[in-house]
């Protein structure tokens, strides 16, 4: 590498960490907000979790008073871990909630028991006391109709054994077993790898976004801070070749983005644990990522990183038309939206429905490549790679080469394109 | 070049650091074409504009370590400039801390440490007060004679002209209207100072 090139991009990297607003926002800012989130869905889930265990506070109004509707009241004091209190016929159910202690009031029918007997409906009311509107609260009004149906079940089961002594009734209830497994890559994987997978997905599309976002602002930035400091006159006069200005920005903050994936990546982990360690659950990183080839895998992290280089060109291009920090940040943030709304189509297009001239063509999406990889080793597909990483290449050349022309002519420190000169030129 | 606002001064200064293409004419630099042979050119001059800004988190020292990185000239150049810039420990803090006068100390003692041919100064003392412009004219002055530096310098001050060139240029509506040393300037107008002259020259 000349050393020009060295020293300019020495000069990117170390203005870019010096600059709190950079630093803070864009590297330490996302982190923090991920290890802050995740501590308080952490804590949300377990208290979620802790109120479902707790259980109800049930006051039951038992009108019938026979068989049927004692079992019940049995089954549910012994399913609930919460309180269940029975209160005698004619009760009024509005004076139960004045007292606040309940979250449910359920209002048992004279023919409870008579109608069970007969295999007809029973209609038990049932009124909850809504607190507040947290997800505990409707994980807690759940937990009652769990219990109704596992009432209903066992209730099955006594008349099907009165019914038929030798079955074996629970049996019965499961006599269709799913023995699941994948097939990923030609490869057999097991199921709960894919659902671990898949539910994890939504990471596939808010990783490269939040990383695209968070380069584009840095490249925004040291675009538009050299407009800002009025240093970019003297660079331009200076005896190095003008486009290794636009590439040390580019690879400038290339480095910094890396070092923000890391710190977002180890983030972003954190708060996945923090929720799934509230429902006892843990996070099976390499057990999921496992099931990808270490091929696929490569090829994504280079699809992902070829995408980068694109968007802190394409970035770098279209801040040089800003004349500060800020109009260079609100231009590639409005820009980016071409990029933005086709990747987030392409997430939940199955594209397997899709004709291979369809699939070539979105394979032509811009800063798409890792996604495009990730989708073609579920179909064990080739070409849609290849032609989504030679568009990448090919379109992270075209903004190079068009970034280098721009930074050799003489327009780049006259052009200035605002909300306020476009107005302007509208009106006129 | 002397001459009032919007005569040209800047644009002329621009075109001859390439940063500007001329619409007219040709434009050349010890032989070398400012358009054809730029890159050539850019290793004869440095330049210095009016507004010129640096970078706010590097030090002193370290910005004129990385412009003299740029030029590939070694760290004898860094410390002359440091002793030019004349700003001693200051160097070390980062440039955000400086005043105007510091900042434009550490763009003079940049543009003419790497000891170019030719020094291209945009009203190099505009914005700072009469002590820190004396001492930079001082410096101008010794520098450009002690390492053979050419100064192209563009001014409204007529004293710091009259310390400095050897030749004077007055400017108007983009041409030069006269040419000389400050003398010679001053008795072919029949003025009684340069800048009687220079207002007798424009409105001519």
């Amino acid at each position: 590498m000349k050393s020009s090139l060295r020293s300019l991009i020495s000069k990117e990297t170390r203005e870019m960490l010096r600059d709190p607003r950079i630093f803070l926002l864009m590297i330490v800012a996302p982190i923090i907000i991920f290890v802050l989130l995740g501590t308080v869905m952490g804590y949300a889930t377990e208290k979620t979790v802790q109120a479902t265990t707790f259980g109800l506070k049930i006051a039951i109004i038992n009108n019938d008073e026979g068989e049927f509707s004692r079992y019940f009241i049995q089954f549910l004091r012994s399913f609930s871990n919460g309180t269940v209190n029975i209160y005698p016929v004619g009760t009024d159910p509005g004076a139960l909630f004045q007292s606040k202690i309940y979250d449910a009031v359920l209002v048992i029918p004279s023919n409870f028991t008579e109608s069970l007997a007969h295999g007809k409906t029973a209609v038990v009311n049932t009124f909850y006391f809504v607190k507040d509107l947290s997800i505990s609260s409707t994980v807690k009004f759940s937990s009652l109709n769990s219990a109704v149906n596992a009432f209903q079940q066992q209730l099955l089961a006594g008349l099907l054994s009165s019914a038929y002594p030798n079955l074996n009734v629970t049996s019965l209830f499961h006599i269709i077993s799913l023995n699941e497994s994948a097939i990923l890559g030609g490869r057999e994987v097991s199921f709960s790898s894919i659902n671990s997978l898949l539910s994890g997905a939504i990471a596939l599309i808010v990783a490269p976004l939040m990383i695209f976002s968070i380069a584009s602002s840095l490249a925004a930035s040291s675009m538009g801070i050299e407009k800002e400091e009025k240093t970019l006159e003297i660079l331009l006069t200076l005896p190095i070749k003008r486009s290794y200005i636009m590439f040390s920005k580019v690879f400038g903050a290339f480095i910094l983005s890396l070092a923000g994936m890391i710190g977002m990546g180890i983030g972003f982990y954190y708060y996945i644990s923090s929720v799934l360690s509230g429902v006892g659950g843990r996070v099976e990183l390499v057990k999921t990522l496992y099931i990808l080839s270490p091929s696929a895998l490569a090829e994504a992290a280079i699809g992902l990183l070829l995408s980068l280089l694109f968007i802190l060109g394409a970035s770098i291009l279209i801040s040089s038309l800003a004349s500060n920090v800020r109009e260079a940040q609100a231009m590639t943030s409005y820009t980016w939206l071409p990029i933005l709304i086709p990747y987030i189509l392409l997430m939940y297009i199955d594209l397997s429905q899709l004709n291979s001239a369809s699939v070539l063509a979105i394979s032509l999406i811009p800063a798409s490549t890792p996604l495009i990889v990730l989708k073609s080793y579920f179909q064990g597909w080739v070409a849609p790679v290849i032609v989504s990483f030679a568009a990448n290449i090919l379109y992270f050349g075209v903004v190079l080469y068009l970034g280098a022309k721009w930074f050799e002519g003489e327009r780049i420190l006259s052009t200035r394109v605002s909300r306020k000169n476009l107005l302007y030129k509208l009106r006129k | 070049m002397v001459g009032p606002n919007g005569a040209g001064k800047t644009t002329t200064l621009r075109i001859i650091a390439t940063l500007l293409k001329p619409t007219k004419g040709k434009v050349e630099v010890f032989g070398k074409d400012v358009v054809d042979q730029a890159e050539e050119v850019r290793r004869l001059i440095s330049y210095l504009p009016e507004d010129a800004g640096a970078y706010p988190y590097m030090t002193g020292i370290e910005y004129l370590k990385f412009i003299a990185s740029l030029y590939g000239v070694n760290e004898d150049y860094v410390s002359d400039g440091a002793e030019l810039s004349g700003l001693g420990d200051a160097l070390q803090e980062r440039i955000k801390t400086y005043s105007k006068g510091m900042k434009r100390r550490l763009q003079v003692a940049r543009t003419l440490m790497i000891r170019p041919k030719l020094a291209i100064l945009d009203e190099p003392t505009s914005g700072i007060d009469v002590l820190y412009s004396l001492q930079l004219r001082n410096e101008i002055k010794k520098k450009s004679k002690e390492w053979g530096i050419t100064i192209l310098l563009s001014s409204h001050n007529m004293l710091e002209i009259e310390f400095l060139c050897d030749r004077v240029a007055f400017v108007h509506d983009g041409k030069i209207v006269n040419v000389g040393t400050p003398l010679e300037l001053i008795r072919k107008t029949n003025a009684s100072n340069l800048e009687e002259a220079f207002m007798r020259s424009i409105s001519n």
